[in-house]
């Protein structure tokens, strides 16, 4: 199986501060990998690395086997912002088809053969009737899922999202997930999030992260309660409950959160 | 229609007629972009620094468009640079060079023999005194503008509305970005003998306010926002004539009626 990326040794500093400490790890093709950490632990960092917005400080990074910069169009990011766009006068289908305009070329016009890939991207998300909708019509999750479209339109080989679940409701990250696990016999999916739930979703590899690489590997292997205690402290622990995982958040006041790590058998 | 045919009779009309429909082309156009990426502000720092710009030209005998377009270039890629490495907000530095170019501009303009006769001109618009040769200028600059928005219009119309996925799909964000608040700079110049130096964001972007409210999508946006900017652009100099007001004020209230109109008729289509 080729890696779709890798990096080796790769250390960044923002503004003094190091953020990424000497992280080597490859990603496959046709894997669903999901990188988890707490807030500050690089996570954003890594995906920019990987779209070549921040250049690392020491180390080597590798996308579809060549430099980052030459292979950005092999790479569909959806970002994490998304609803900072939301005002912009521009449908569905022309914000779709951007996501060509690396195959389209410099100066050159949008072909209909363009919007035809793009309007089957649309078809493929579930958003088939909302082509000429305008993206200040939609919800979150119809939002999420038109920059997923996106990512997509542009035939990537890795597609790569930043926390996309967040600020969405239950119903439409179940979508999300669900999508994503078709669409990794297609591509490599990176995912970054802090919802651990989508562990159930067919995800082959987890990556922990807190500035190091704290685990990697399957979601038995990386997502132990060593690794939870690492990451968010030791008011974290896991439990199991009708032979599901869960993460049991408890904070300083006393009140309890729950994330569900499903097996993948469980799924089917 | 006797009073327009009558305005239109005369030679320094025509030529005001011509230009003021070159430059609120050029404005609106532009304008969608300086609205929609929120760079109205840059667009006032960048007007006023026009100011010393003319100023230094007057000094040394050059000619004052080309000064200024030269200057407010400059200005236009400082204000970028200075907020990039001081770390500090954009409108801070807007701020700063507003402030300062003008200042430069009248300290300029006090070693300048007879400059009173000339700065109310750059300060207001003086769209009536055009001769055939500013008008030959005015339209060439304007069509130089054009070229590179319409050629590269998608580009554009990405990088203001995702700088990231601009990058991802190989256009050079920041440069497209200068690129634009040049072209900002040199419509900014060309709109001073139409409006003024004072007057110029309002042609730049109320009719861009305007058509944004009209309608949803970006390119219709644009074709609406030209349109715009001409029709007040020429009905300002028509009731500047007709009320015998000065045309720049004229044209930036017709632009800004027009903007509170849209508004109007926006908040009356969605109460229905």
């Amino acid at each position: 199986m080729a890696f779709v990326a890798e990096l080796k040794n790769v250390s960044v500093s923002i503004q003094d501060r190091l953020v990424l400490d000497d992280i080597s790890i490859s990603f496959n093709e046709n894997q669903f990998s999901v990188i988890f950490g707490p807030n500050g632990a690089g996570k954003t960092t890594l995906l920019k690395l990987l779209i070549g917005q921040i250049k690392p400080d020491t180390g080597t990074i590798k996308l579809c086997g060549g430099p980052v910069l030459q292979n950005l169009s092999n790479v569909g990011y959806v970002p994490q912002d998304f609803f900072s766009k939301k005002q912009f006068p521009i449908s569905v289908l022309k914000t779709v088809v951007t996501g060509r305009y690396a195959r389209i070329g410099w100066g050159k016009r949008v072909s209909e053969k363009d919007y035809s890939i793009a309007r089957e991207t649309i078809k493929l998300v579930g958003l088939s009737n909302y082509e000429d909708r305008y993206l200040s019509e939609l919800s979150g999750g119809e939002l999420q899922r038109v920059f997923l479209a996106r990512a997509l339109c542009g035939e990537p080989k890795v597609l790569l999202l930043d926390e996309a679940s967040s600020g969405v409701d239950v119903g439409a990250k179940e979508t999300l997930y669900d999508l994503l696990y078709r669409l990794k016999e297609r591509l490599a999916i990176i995912f970054v999030s802090h919802d651990m739930s989508v562990v159930s979703k067919g995800v082959d590899m987890v990556c922990c992260l807190d500035r190091k690489l704290v685990s990697h590997g399957s979601p038995e292997v990386a997502l132990t309660d060593e690794a939870l205690i690492c990451m968010y402290g030791h008011n974290v622990a896991t439990f199991s409950h009708c032979n599901t995982p869960h993460v049991h958040v408890h904070d300083h006041s006393h009140s309890h959160t729950h994330d569900h790590i499903q097996n993948d058998k469980d799924k089917s | 229609m006797d009073l327009v045919l009558s305005i239109l009779d005369q030679p320094f009309s025509q030529r005001a007629m011509l230009a003021g429909a070159m430059v609120g082309l050029v404005c609106s156009v532009t304008g969608v972009f300086v609205v929609l990426r929120g760079l109205s502000f840059i667009s006032a720092g960048i007007s006023h620094s026009a100011f010393a710009g003319v100023a230094l030209g007057l000094l040394f005998g050059l000619n004052p468009f080309f000064t200024a377009i030269i200057f407010c270039s400059l200005i236009a890629l400082l204000i970028g640079k200075v907020s990039e490495i001081g770390r500090i907000r954009e409108d801070t530095s807007i701020g700063i060079f507003l402030a300062a170019s003008m200042a430069l501009g009248v300290i300029i303009m006090s070693f300048v023999p007879d400059a009173k006769m000339d700065v109310v001109g750059y300060l207001f618009g003086s769209i009536l005194t055009l001769s055939n040769n500013d008008l030959l200028f005015t339209v060439g600059i304007g069509v130089l503008i054009l070229i590179p928005i319409f050629l590269y219009i998608k580009e554009f119309k990405l990088v203001i509305f995702d700088e990231e996925q601009a990058t991802l799909v190989g256009i050079p964000a920041k440069k497209m970005i200068y690129l634009l608040l040049i072209l900002l700079a040199i419509t900014t110049v060309i709109s001073i003998r139409v409006v003024g130096i004072i007057l110029s964001t309002a042609l730049i972007v109320a009719p861009a306010a305007t058509a944004l409210q009209l309608v949803k999508d970006f390119d219709r946006a644009i074709l609406v926002s030209a349109i715009i900017g001409i029709v007040v652009t020429e009905l300002g100099i028509l009731l500047s004539y007709y009320f015998d007001s000065a045309p720049g004020a004229t044209i930036t209230m017709v632009a800004t009626a027009a903007f509170f109109s849209a508004l109007l008729y926006r908040r009356v289509i969605k109460t229905q």
